[in-house]
């Protein structure tokens, strides 16, 4: 198939053509990842643009940039499908498509008749085995339904006075992008020729829910899932460490000297190596976890009084695990993010030019071939742009099919 | 159809505590076979308490001392006849003990080598310790979900999510790797890093950042953009309803429901902007509606209205919840309710292949015996020795 995107040549996944319709963070995300991996990625829009380009934020001449994030690197088609020529070139792509990513709402649309259709990932609210009530699910609800703002504010002290909380950012949406590729790899591996293709069906609900491994496991072990009381002087060890939170002079460090041997150089970094003796206070694990309120009061003390610079740099000199809570202006110019080119510049039509992450790993071919990070992209096309393109496609399509057709009568 | 993708694909899983053991569970329900290599002195492989259960299904178990130089040798047999290697070490142990991608690509130049480590196994931090509880702070997500504070409470600590995460996106590298290998026979190295991993799921905040902004609002306590929207307590001791109001038509809906006419005729009640302008106000005469209501009626009353809604539900609610059922989300096997082994519903209800977490050591006969050829009396002496543990 003639590649519509930026050409690499490179990627674990060249060769493979996804078609994404429908409006969907998930989705999105999700193809744009595959798209990442040297996928060819075909977008298909409306002919008034898919309503994430008006999400938030906004360049001066309007463009998202978050639109950008999800979109960068795929090819746009704005295009019509309830006209004759939309449903003809939609099915021409399907026909030359491995995979489509389609919201619940696109795959009703289209219609049952959609006989090119290969296998398809459907991404919707609840899944399709529950029919759509009509009413509007957003990602802050679905966070709520699916239990995991309930389980991110357990426990706490005062259950009364501290709400359910949702998850940072586009994070329950992003997340379900993930997922998105995960099936969509699934179904690469055991591809299905016949057509219509397979319906995979990815509810956001399911997937925030198979994220909340410790509160499924406390279910399974008979504790009680619905109490979020918590024992306000014992710390919370987060996968069988101990964490402290201990502000400092100029923001807050996170801090986990969990084995023994840790904790006693952590009180040599606090200038308190008698705390290692005390067994009462600070004997072993058990004890700590017990007296971590009390603990977190003495801490503080020093950290208060230091910046998180220095607390940071004593603790990776005494190779105890310490980190500063970050800004998001902090991880922009984060060193080590810079050192491993994890942003990569993104140019709109404007000019404006934004650092973007790229995939979180680095991915090198048995030969050498190390997947490009760090490299300038140009954001999506407009949507003007994709009309565009959707013509020239049409045009090309109709040539070819006509040029087919004479060969066949010659 | 078959579902089993990996089926023939033999991965060996040096990985612990949790992105690493739910990334080889995904794989081994699309048919791997993993070989966990665990150790009887290490507290988390004998113990098997908590989540362990959760995120070790689908696995053979082996147990082996591979600080000796016997051990050593043992995995090196095992990644010659094996695909995929998966691991968490520190650097230091990665060389110390002769297992880096540069030594095992000499047994096995074909191997995918994975290694997901908290800042990447490049840059100048590489070679920190890092948990994923900590890396929640250094993405700076726990700023973005509440506000931090020393008890840690309702900040987006608990349940753990940078490893979870991690584990989506380590899944996806090693499949694309696995398709890769299909496809031209090259393996390949990934080098994941915990902390990108997360950062790479907060493009509103540095998007934001980037152009010298602030994101609006919160997302974690409220729909950007919606008015009223939040979460409000209902009647009983800990109930919430979450509710969010967008259109002309959930606005009329949530009149309807809260029956109050005074409502509509406010003057914020105009236009979504004014209302959005005036969300303070709204949410607390929506919470002083809800405060002595019960949740679940309230609940039913403004779905019917057309106004998104739901009560924050908790896993023992959910876990009953018949739709859930209907998916298959959850199943009882041998008398136990275990969850999907797969984030997706595929045809014919399929959602991940399930065997239950092994024993410690369960399958050393397998491994040492019938893959590697070993006798039993050297299997016999390698236990002896503490090498086999």
């Amino acid at each position: 198939m003639k590649r519509y995107t930026e050409i690499t040549g490179r990627g674990p996944l060249s060769g493979f053509t996804v078609l994404e319709l429908g409006s969907d963070v998930s989705a999105a995300f999700g193809a744009r990842v595959l798209s990442d991996l040297g996928a060819e990625v075909i977008k298909v829009e409306p002919l008034g643009g898919d309503p994430l380009r008006r999400e938030i934020p906004l360049l001066p001449n309007g463009d998202s940039a978050f639109f950008a994030y999800l979109n960068r690197g795929k090819s746009l088609v704005s295009l019509d499908d309830a006209t004759a020529d939309g449903q003809y070139l939609l099915n021409e792509l399907a026909t030359r498509a491995d995979l489509v990513i389609a919201t619940a709402e696109a795959i009703e649309r289209s219609g049952s008749g959609w006989t090119a259709r290969p296998d398809t990932l459907v991404v919707s609210a609840e899944g399709l085995t529950r029919p759509s009530s009509g009413v509007r699910v957003s990602p802050f609800i679905q966070q709520h339904a699916s239990g995991f703002a309930f389980h991110q504010a357990s426990p706490v002290t005062d259950p009364a006075a501290t709400p359910p909380v949702g998850c940072a950012d586009w994070e329950g949406d992003m997340v379900g992008g993930l997922v998105v590729a995960i099936a969509a790899l699934w179904a690469a591996g055991s591809p299905d020729k016949s057509r219509p293709g397979r319906m995979i069906d990815i509810s956001h609900e399911d997937l925030l829910i198979y994220l909340l491994v410790e509160p499924f496991a406390d279910w399974q072990g008979g504790k009680d899932v619905t109490d979020r009381l918590r024992d306000p002087s014992k710390g919370l060890t987060i996968a069988g460490g101990l964490v402290w939170y201990l502000p400092c002079s100029d923001g807050a460090v996170m801090v986990s000297p969990r084995e023994d041997h840790q904790w006693q150089r952590w009180c040599e970094v606090m200038g308190q190596p008698a705390w290692t003796t005390d067994a009462s206070l600070c004997g072993d694990r058990i004890v700590r976890t017990n007296n971590a309120a009390r603990l977190q009061e003495l801490m503080a003390q020093w950290t208060a009084t230091q910046l998180t610079r220095d607390v940071v740099e004593a603790a990776k000199t005494a190779r105890v695990a310490c980190f500063p809570v970050s800004t998001p202006q902090d991880l922009i110019e984060n060193i080590q993010l810079r050192a491993r080119q994890f942003f990569e510049d993104v140019r709109f039509a404007d000019g404006t030019v934004l650092p973007m992450p790229s995939l979180p790993f680095r991915f090198i071919s048995q030969n050498g071939e190390e997947l490009p990070r760090g490299v300038p992209k140009s954001a999506p096309a407009s949507v003007a742009d994709a009309a565009k393109l959707a013509s020239a496609l049409l045009a090309s399509e109709r040539t070819r099919t006509s040029e087919a057709a004479l060969e066949r009568q010659s | 159809m078959n579902h089993r993708i990996l089926e023939g694909i033999r991965i060996v899983d040096f990985s612990w505590v949790m992105a690493g053991p739910m990334t080889t569970k995904m794989l081994g329900a699309m048919g791997a076979e993993v070989i966990k290599i665990e150790s009887s002195s290490r507290p988390e492989f004998s113990v098997r308490d908590g989540m362990f259960a959760v995120i070790n299904n689908n696995k053979r178990s082996c147990t082996l001392n591979i600080t000796t130089p016997e051990g050593q040798e043992i995995i090196r047999d095992l990644v010659r006849q094996s695909h995929v290697v998966v691991e968490n070490f520190s650097s230091r142990v990665l060389v110390k003990y002769g297992l880096s991608y540069d030594a095992l690509r000499e047994i096995n130049p074909s191997i995918i080598f994975v290694s997901a480590s908290g800042m990447g196994r490049t840059g100048p931090e590489k070679d920190l310790l890092a948990y994923g509880s900590l890396l929640q702070g250094y993405s700076g997500r726990v700023g973005m979900i509440g506000k931090p504070n020393p008890a840690l409470e309702a900040m987006g600590i608990l349940p753990a999510w940078t490893d979870p995460i991690t584990a989506l996106w380590e899944t996806t590298a090693i499949l694309s790797a696995v398709h890769h290998w299909r496809q031209t026979g090259q393996g390949s190295y990934i080098d994941l890093s915990m902390l990108e991993a997360t950062v790479s799921l907060l493009p509103e905040a540095l998007l934001h950042a980037a152009l010298g902004k602030e994101p609006p609002e919160r997302r974690s306590t409220t729909e950007t953009g919606a008015s009223p929207s939040g979460c409000f307590r209902c009647a009983g001791d800990d109930n919430w309803l979450a509710l969010s109001v967008s259109t002309e038509t959930e606005w009329r809906g949530l009149c309807q429901a809260m029956n109050d006419p005074a409502l509509a005729n406010e003057a914020f009640a105009e236009t979504a902007e004014t209302r959005l302008a005036a969300k303070p106000e709204l949410n607390e005469r929506v919470a002083a509606w809800l405060r002595s209501r019960d949740a679940t009626e309230a609940e039913a009353a403004l779905r019917s209205a057309g106004v998104p809604a739901s009560r924050s539900r908790h896993m023992a609610e959910i876990v009953a919840d018949p739709h859930m059922r209907e998916r298959a989300m959850f199943r009882e096997i041998d008398g136990v309710v275990e969850m999907a082994t797969l984030p997706w519903l595929a045809e014919e209800g399929w959602r991940g292949d399930f065997a239950p977490t092994p024993a410690i050591g369960r399958d050393n006969d397998y491994v040492f015996g019938t893959l590697l050829g070993m006798p039993a009396e050297r299997r016999a002496a390698l236990a002896e020795a503490g090498t086999i543990r």
